[in-house]
């Protein structure tokens, strides 16, 4: 068995399969140990100096040990990038990208759909070193970002779709604007789990994803990564290193172990949602459903045209609500559990209290996001259809 | 745990709920990203208390706070935060109390992470002044309207300079300025920051704390609530945390960390004082030896020793100091220490430092003093002695 990566043209699943396994290097073992490593012994003098300049050695615990270099080597062979960086959470994923490309005197654009911490980001400590934020139409086009886009402007942030209220970005169109001023694109790719949307054949520069989501897909873990083009994969290193972010040994375990079953989990996640989703069109109570497969969907023909499929996670923004009524029927549900974060096995269910700056959210307060899960997508409904009755009731 | 109860016992029931989880005296390693609610109304008062009540996996689990309840009790400090790395526990802390246009003092003998640091700050419009960390009371002549920070580390973890820290806190204090004070060398053992006017308090708990090379944790101490909300509202912003795996090791490690640091500060001790008598040695650079530039401050503030210190060889060839480095036996070549095992490696602190000058001839080695037999020890640096005057 050949263990030349470079060679490796195999379709999706197999990556997935396989990326990050190196039997040959670990007694036949498939899987990588766990390193729990902070110090790294080197034989001599002249080991130490070779080991240092040369890069993904394994020299230091917080630089990274054989076990996150396995499951930073499966995320860049299913995001196709040039490298991967593992750092401790999805949110130490943004920063530690974001500030390889900002200083005192920047600029960012990031769309109004980011999520709420990445606001905070901007809001909160951006703000306080000087780096200024513009927020942004998620539905913007090349033109629109154009005329936005500053001398000092140095990164478009994108979440797409957004992780609330859904809208899918025109990411070639952003990114086309973006590059004539030399300005780089991330983007938060953690709705897609890599699977369904490749940000980086698309122009973008950074991928991020908040790994505790769909790649350890178990709610047992944090975790997040970087994945780069060639020209900005240094850069990226050097921030994440500066600002002592690394990974937990256990977790990049549990996010490699968690990645062998992604395909077969994101299957049926984006089943049973379509499922659910689909019923919640039919509701009399529903306006709208948040979900970029469906035709409501702001910025649904960018996923027809960029996207693979579509996972688990979508809002429904109902006709009427009130707050007595939404949380009558949060409290009734006994499948969709109430919680932050998504991407576990089980159904969660969340009220959305979106926050805007540039463009207005048309669902208002009547949005509540779900996170369908692996189980039976008949029980969730039915379950669903008790949590709706009570909704009713308290209306 | 009682303040009045003794530190053995202190460090022996720190951060033990047995009334929590069903009798066991550890905490569990909660795996957590997502925390449910029973209800709407739950989870309204939990994200009012986000940083008090299990909220969501990377604010914290019953692990980690555990850890932290642990660390604070240690450090006589008001509470505890934990993040993924030393660094991360000094950015963090040092990012809490400033923004762009403010000024920080950091001494010139800090790691050099710490450097790379304030080389990021100075990005974000934050300029730094590195001062001589002999400087005392001195420090006033370098102290601006803007100076929200002094960042010390005492001993330097390299050259090992002792600091006068209430003298510094003093004029820090005078000024507005935030001291905060990289204590890994002593580990919460052999100093006690907040009796010496320090505010904040980072361990890389990497080292002595976790104790056995075999997790990557740092802890952020504060004396007050008001710097300890600062510092976990700076570590929420920018997504730290530490993996529960590494919170129970760490935990685990601190149980033996008194008799630990017995051990370590014997072996130091006796290492280094046979080193002194050694004719290759130039100076060795050891807060408690009389050669150490602030010994006089530790002998005042200090309760002990840890286990890692310096010594300067007189001037030699270089291949002659890798033969001796490349044969040691017992001795292991690597970064960080504070593990079970010994230590010794290179350096030169030329290149390192900017407010002062990094006078010595010979070469720097850097040892850490672990948990073996310290006659095997000797016997090993005796061996590597021998290499050292015989490769010529």
């Amino acid at each position: 068995m050949s263990t030349d990566k470079k060679d490796w043209d195999f379709k999706q699943d197999t990556k997935l399969g396989h990326a990050g396994s190196d039997p040959a290097g670990e007694f036949g073992i498939i899987n990588p140990p766990v390193y729990h490593a902070s110090t790294v012994a080197f034989p001599t003098v002249a080991a130490q100096a070779i080991a240092r300049a040369t890069p993904n050695a394994f020299t230091y615990g917080r630089h990274g040990s054989p076990t996150s270099f396995a499951f930073e080597d499966a995320v860049a062979a299913l995001e196709g990038g040039a490298r991967t960086i593992a750092v401790g959470s999805g949110l130490a994923a943004i920063v530690g990208a974001m500030l390889a490309f900002v200083g005192q005197g920047d600029h960012v654009l990031v769309c109004d759909s980011a999520y709420r911490p990445t606001r905070n980001l901007c809001e909160n400590f951006l703000k306080r070193f000087g780096v200024a934020t513009s927020y942004y139409d998620p539905l913007a086009g090349a033109k629109e970002i154009a005329a936005l886009i500053q001398p000092n402007t140095k990164v478009i942030y994108t979440e797409s779709p957004g992780s609330h209220s859904f809208e899918v970005q025109d990411i070639p169109a952003i990114v086309e604007a973006a590059h004539k001023r030399g300005v780089k694109v991330m983007m938060d790719n953690t709705w897609s789990a890599g699977v369904f949307f490749k940000p980086l054949d698309h122009g973008v520069d950074v991928s991020v994803h908040a790994a505790t989501k769909y790649f350890v897909g178990h709610s047992d873990a944090m975790l997040g990564t970087i994945t780069g083009t060639d020209e900005v994969k240094d850069a990226l290193y050097e921030s994440v290193s500066v600002l002592g972010y690394n990974v937990a040994p256990d977790d990049a375990y549990l996010g490699i172990r968690g990645m062998r079953t992604l395909s077969v989990r994101l299957k049926r996640h984006e089943a049973n949602a379509l499922k659910v989703a689909d019923w919640f069109a039919g509701r009399p109570e529903v306006e709208t459903v948040l979900h970029p497969a469906f035709a409501s969907c702001p910025g649904h023909e960018f996923w027809k045209r960029d996207f693979t499929g579509s996972s688990g996670l979508f809002s429904v923004v109902f006709k009427r609500a009130s707050e007595a009524a939404i949380t009558a029927l949060v409290d009734r549900l006994e499948l969709f559990a109430l919680g932050g974060s998504w991407g576990g096995f089980e159904s969660l269910v969340l009220p959305t209290h979106v926050l805007r700056s540039a463009v207005p959210f048309a669902g208002g307060d009547r949005c509540v996001r779900f996170h369908v899960g692996l189980e039976n997508a008949d029980d969730l409904i039915e379950d669903l259809g008790d949590g709706l009755t009570a909704f009713n009731a308290a209306l | 745990m009682k303040g009045n109860r003794r530190r053995e016992t202190r460090i022996v029931h720190g951060g033990s709920h047995p009334e929590k989880f069903r009798g066991a005296m550890n905490p569990p390693v909660y795996r957590a990203s997502t925390i449910v609610f029973p209800t709407v109304e739950a989870m309204r008062e939990a994200n009012k208390n986000r940083f008090d009540t299990t909220y969501y996996g990377r604010h914290g689990t019953p692990t980690s706070f555990a850890l932290e309840e642990a660390m604070a009790d240690l450090e006589d400090g008001y509470r505890s935060v934990a993040v993924c790395s030393g660094l991360a526990a000094i950015t963090v802390a040092l990012m809490a109390f400033v923004k762009s246009g403010d000024h920080v003092l950091m001494a010139d003998t800090v790691y050099d992470p710490s450097r790379r640091v304030a080389q990021f700050l100075a990005g974000c419009g934050v300029e730094t002044t590195f001062y001589d960390p002999m400087i005392g009371a001195g420090i006033a002549a370098l102290m601006q309207p803007n100076t929200k920070v002094v960042f010390t580390e005492s001993p330097g973890s390299l050259t090992f300079e002792v600091q006068d820290i209430p003298a510094i806190a003093k004029v820090a204090h005078a000024h507005g300025a935030k001291v905060l004070l990289d204590n890994t060398w002593a580990a919460g053992h052999f100093f006690k920051p907040f009796d010496h006017g320090v505010d904040v308090s980072i361990q890389a708990a990497t080292k002595y704390i976790a104790g056995h090379a075999d997790v990557m944790i740092g802890l952020v101490t504060a004396k007050t609530e008001d710097d300890w909300r600062a510092v976990k509202t700076q570590s929420a912003i920018m997504g730290y945390c530490a993996g529960p795996d590494e919170c129970y090791l760490t935990l685990r490690g601190l149980k033996t960390l008194d008799m630990r640091m017995e051990r370590h500060q014997e072996t130091g001790l006796l290492l280094a004082n046979w080193l002194a008598a050694r004719p290759e040695v130039a100076t060795v650079l050891h807060p408690a030896l009389p050669s150490c530039p602030g010994h006089d401050t530790w002998k005042r503030d200090f309760t002990g020793s840890s286990g890692l210190f310096s010594i300067v060889l007189k001037d030699v060839p270089a291949a002659r100091v890798e033969a001796m480095l490349d044969g040691m036996s017992i001795f292991a070549m690597g970064f960080s220490w504070g593990g079970f095992e010994s230590l010794m490696i290179p350096a030169n602190p030329t290149s390192i430092r900017t407010a002062t000058k990094w006078q010595a001839a010979g070469p720097l080695l850097r040892l850490h003093a672990g948990q073996e037999d310290p006659d095997d020890l000797i016997a090993d640096l005796e061996a590597g002695f021998a290499r050292l005057n015989g490769a010529a």
